[in-house]
């Protein structure tokens, strides 16, 4: 039989192979097996692996064992012994045993998700269009009509029911649930279970529909879904397959980076997805539309892509195209750093240049931006952990890609491409949204790949490979602060891929396009025009007026858009009043046509300060706009004196609800002890406890953020304490 | 050839041994300086286990002479595969070898205790091989707090090294005594 | 894996604070002036650590040389100015 549709789910099954899922073309959804054998290798010495192939021929399963020959991305073509077997489901449960008995052996390919190694066979994603040909459920041959950098993919007719509880479960225990299915919405009352459940199970029966798209579902919902439906004995067809239960995997914390992560639980299906609103990665960036673009470049099943981090991703890019080119994927990462001179380390260990800005407001800016430079740079100048080196000299390489160029290559090329019919595209196209939203899944694991070039967890990771990128968009800034100065430009501010210029005159578009052409060809990397600013102000420290301060500044664009970096507006934990506040101010100030406009529009500016004052002063705000939200940096016993959010967390830890590091609070200011009010506490809080005093102080200090730079306060007195200047020859000149 | 530590510990290693040095974080900054010294003479080796060679001390302590900077050799382990790796790589030498920070890697966590146990007496056998040849001083850092319980991967070190050193922090000079 | 080296904005930092006690036996004013020496020297924190020299804080009193400098020649532009316009 011959079916044509998207590929849909991936998953090993117990007895032989793969189970695909199929969305066909006929509107039904098939089912499938296909037998995929799957191997792991061993290196070492001879007689260890002799001994390794004794132990695997007595093993109870069959596993089909040669000698052969595969390359090491460091050391080449090495002798291994291949160990391939029929089952998938079975591989992590040999490994293991395998890597207890010969702990002393090097493997490669051991821990590699099935998804990408089928990817890897097939050419095949999640959501490819695809042709089979089946003899009853077995596959016997499947053909991807698809390729995963297709700007625009046929879509698949995916059939979404969502679940919405009617209220946050971590605050409050929600008593209804709102089905949505099309344009079919119901409301069923969490009490009694049993109707729920009935109902529920007759909705998955009638819509069947590919995902759930929950809120909360994988903190609360599926797994008492799950309870109840045993507790009741009334099974829910959660899954398509029957075979299979929900996967509910625990909550963990672990340390990435230097802080501390949290991965709430997790409830996959089979057969179906479970996307989780409140717990997907990025989700209010790009939304399920960028779910699946991160799943289709990928590879990976889309309910595991979503919850996981680009890094993740990442890696199971580099994954795909190692097993497509015969490079053996390490276990371990083992390969430590060749040896550098002390001088050497001290030249290669840097990050990215960041020259301190010129404080202060300056009119006719142009701001450039090298585009996704360090991909570009690991593209372009081939930057792998097995390319050797020749040197900082901004030269492209002469060599064959290596494997991380080859791995980012389609996908920076993809990610330009979007941006470039974006930049075409009119407004109210309806493509625009997707576009966006599968561009920005393609920024984000872009903007990983570098960061992950140089985890030491990173299978193909590798120090010098990481030093080399900074080393040449270093060399890059440089030459671009090179080729600006000599068409007569005066460099404000340089950090790590973006340059703001300005020259005596208003920026012409012929000069604008001939700085652009030649920062191009110094450099070798692509460069675009980030806008030309009317006036920008770049911010001084806020202990010290005269130390200037990295990538904070705002300012108004050309076309009256504004830019912001680095202050209160920008910030995740600020109070929304902060943020509207200063919004407020740049709002007004962004009518300005040029800085000698500013002080017409003074007046306006003191008048929404003061609104917004009194609105503080006279508690006229609304609760929201009061909240503060911070990470808890560790567990909360572990707090010597405990900051704002540990006190608020630990009010919530007194009522039950745990919180663990790496989860964030969100509090209000109180006066008195604790000082604190948890957000998230059943009581209400009482307005008359709200510590006014330190709002305004607050408030005041993001107002003077921004008006201190524009109208500076009265010139500092003389420090130096000069006395005045002698008559010459009259007394001998002090030296100070 | 003698290492300094600490105002009043000379470590001399003696062939064919290693020895082990428990350092306390007062002390690190001068070890580093120390090596600068060393380096004046004999080029030097350094495997840097806990990300912690600060070349602009060791500069320092050589006044920013290149030629000196550039006889001493690092190689940064940021896994305990890589160290050990690193280890087993390394040919016979006869120029001195200091581990830094030598267990940090093998403190991570997010591997079981009993591989990362497997992987450290793994290095064992190459620190014997390389101290045939070569001074070889493995430092660790010493634990912050004194656990009543005994730190298993410092007794194995311990154990297999032919001394184990232990620099404290010289006492602070009296307060002079004061005229008011 | 990790930056292994102090920035260029840790070594100023740790160089301020070695000339701790000579800071603390200077008068105020002088204290003052002394700070806005590091001030100077803070100007220049990203060609401090491109240059990445052996002494770095060799690199660091240039800087605070050539801010001193162009205090020089702007107040020495002044002056002329200045000069220049008196009948």
């Amino acid at each position: 039989m011959n079916t044509s549709g998207w590929l849909f789910d991936i998953y090993p099954n117990r007895l032989n192979g793969l189970t695909l899922w199929l969305i066909g073309d006929d509107g039904q959804r098939h089912c499938f097996q296909h037998k995929f054998p799957v191997s792991f290798y061993a290196a070492g010495p001879t007689h260890r692996l002799r001994a390794l192939w004794k132990y695997l021929s007595e093993y109870p399963q069959p596993v089909k064992l040669s000698r052969t020959e595969r390359r090491d991305i460091y050391t080449g073509l090495i002798p291994v012994l291949a160990c391939e077997i029929p089952n998938p489901a079975a591989l992590h449960a040999l490994f293991q045993q395998v890597s207890q008995a010969f702990p002393d052996l090097t493997y490669y390919d051991a821990d590699i998700h099935p998804a990408l190694r089928y990817a890897a066979a097939t050419n095949l994603f999640p959501l490819a269009r695809c042709q089979v040909e089946t003899l009853g459920s077995q596959v016997q041959t499947i053909q991807t009509l698809d390729t995963r950098w297709e700007l625009n993919p046929q879509p698949a007719p995916l059939r979404t029911l969502t679940l919405e509880p009617d209220q946050d479960p971590a605050c409050r225990t929600p008593t209804s649930i709102r089905f949505q299915y099309e344009r079919c919405a119901y409301t069923l009352t969490l009490q009694p279970a049993r109707a729920l459940l009935i109902n529920l199970r007759s909705i998955l029966d009638r819509f069947d529909p590919d995902l759930l798209l929950t809120s909360h579902g994988d903190s609360w919902l599926i797994p008492w879904l799950a309870e109840k439906s045993r507790e009741l004995n009334l099974p829910l067809p959660l899954n398509r397959d029957p075979a299979y239960e929900v996967i509910t995997h625990k909550e963990h914390t672990y340390f990435s980076y230097g802080h501390i992560v949290y991965r709430s639980q997790q409830s996959q299906f089979f057969g179906r997805w479970h996307l989780d609103k409140h717990n997907a990665m990025l989700w209010s960036d790009y939304g399920l539309e960028g779910a699946l673009e991160m799943a289709r470049v990928t590879c990976l099943p889309v309910q595991e892509v979503a919850r996981l981090s680009p890094g993740t991703g990442i890696s199971a890019m580099q994954f795909v195209t190692a097993l497509q080119t015969g490079v053996l994927i390490p276990w371990r990462k083992a390969e430590p750093e060749k040896p550098k001179t002390a001088l050497e380390l001290i030249r290669a260990d840097m990050g990215g240049m960041v020259y301190q800005p010129t404080i202060g407001l300056h009119e006719n800016v142009i701001g450039i931006d090298f585009v996704s430079m360090y991909p570009g740079i690991m593209v372009h100048f081939n930057i792998s952990p097995e390319v050797p080196r020749s040197g900082a000299a901004l030269e492209p390489s002469t060599l064959q890609p290596g494997l991380v160029p080859q791995t980012l290559a389609p996908l920076l090329q993809k990610r330009i491409a979007y941006k470039s019919a974006l930049f075409d595209m009119p407004r109210w196209h309806t493509l625009r949204e997707k576009y966006k939203a599968r561009s920005s899944a393609e920024k984000w694991l872009l903007v990983t790949c570098f960061g992950y070039l140089g985890y030491k967890n990173a299978r193909f990771g590798r120090i010098e490979s990481h030093e080399a990128v900074t080393a040449y968009g270093r060399e890059a800034l440089l030459r671009a602060k090179e080729a600006a100065e000599e068409l007569g430009y005066e460099i404000l501010h340089m950090y790590v891929d973006g340059l703001w210029l300005k020259k005596a005159a208003k920026p012409q578009p012929e000069a604008v396009r001939r700085l652009l052409e030649k920062v191009a060809d110094r450099t070798g990397l692509p460069i675009a025009l980030d806008g030309i600013y009317r006036w920008v102000a770049f911010l001084p420290s806020q202990l010290n007026q005269r130390v200037p301060v990295p990538n904070r500044y705002f300012g108004v664009f050309q076309d009256g858009s504004i830019k912001v970096r680095g202050i209160e507006c920008r910030r995740r934990d600020t109070a929304p009043l902060l943020s509207k506040t200063q919004t407020g101010i740049l709002q007004i100030l962004a009518k300005a046509p040029d800085a000698a406009a500013f002080g017409t529009l003074l007046p306006e500016v003191q008048r929404f300060i003061s609104t917004q004052q009194r609105a503080l002063r006279e508690g006229r705000l609304p609760l929201e706009d009061l909240i503060l939200r911070q990470r808890l940096s560790r567990e909360l016993d572990a707090y010597r004196t405990p900051s704002p959010a540990a006190r608020a967390a630990q009010q919530l830890a007194a009522l039950g609800k745990s919180m663990r590091a790496g989860q964030s609070v969100r509090f209000i200011l109180t006066r008195g002890q604790p000082g604190v009010h948890a957000w998230d506490l059943p009581t209400q809080i009482d307005p008359k406890t709200i510590d006014i005093q330190r709002y305004q102080t607050l408030l005041q200090r993001a107002i003077d953020t921004l008006l201190n730079t524009l109208a500076p306060t009265a010139p500092q007195p003389n420090i130096f304490d000069l006395p005045p200047c002698p008559e010459p020859h009259q007394q001998p000149l002090k030296i100070y | 050839m003698p290492y300094s530590v600490g105002m009043d510990t000379l470590i001399e290693p003696s062939p064919a041994q290693w020895h082990l040095l428990v350092l306390p974080r007062a002390l690190r900054n001068r070890f580093l300086s120390g090596l600068g010294v060393i380096a004046k003479k004999k080029p030097l080796l350094v495997l840097d286990g806990g990300n912690q060679f600060n070349a602009y001390l060791v500069s320092r302590s050589v006044r920013g002479r290149a030629d000196i900077l550039n006889r001493i050799r690092v190689s940064r382990a940021f896994t305990c595969y890589q160290m050990v790796a690193l280890l087993h790589s390394l040919p016979q030498t006869t120029n001195p070898i200091v581990c830094l920070d030598f267990l940090a890697t093998f403190l991570h966590e997010s591997l079981p205790v009993h591989e990362r146990q497997r992987l450290l007496e793994s290095c064992l056998p190459h620190f014997a091989r390389l101290s045939q040849s070569a001074e070889l001083i493995v430092a660790i850092s010493a634990p912050k707090v004194t656990l009543p319980e005994t730190n298993p991967f410092l007794d194995i070190l311990q154990n297999a090294a032919a001394h184990t050193w232990r620099p404290e922090m010289p006492a602070p000079a009296p307060e002079p005594p004061r005229l008011f | 894996m990790g930056r292994t080296l102090p920035t260029a904005t840790d070594l100023l930092l740790q160089e301020q604070e070695s000339f701790a006690r000579f800071r603390r036996a200077l008068r105020r004013s002088d204290q003052l002036a002394l700070d806005d020496l590091f001030v100077s020297a803070r100007q220049h924190l990203a060609a401090t650590q491109y240059a990445a020299h052996a002494l770095p804080f060799e690199v660091m009193l240039l800087s605070m040389l050539l801010e001193e400098h162009k205090l020089v020649i702007r107040l020495q532009r002044q002056l002329e100015e200045m000069t220049r316009r008196l009948p």
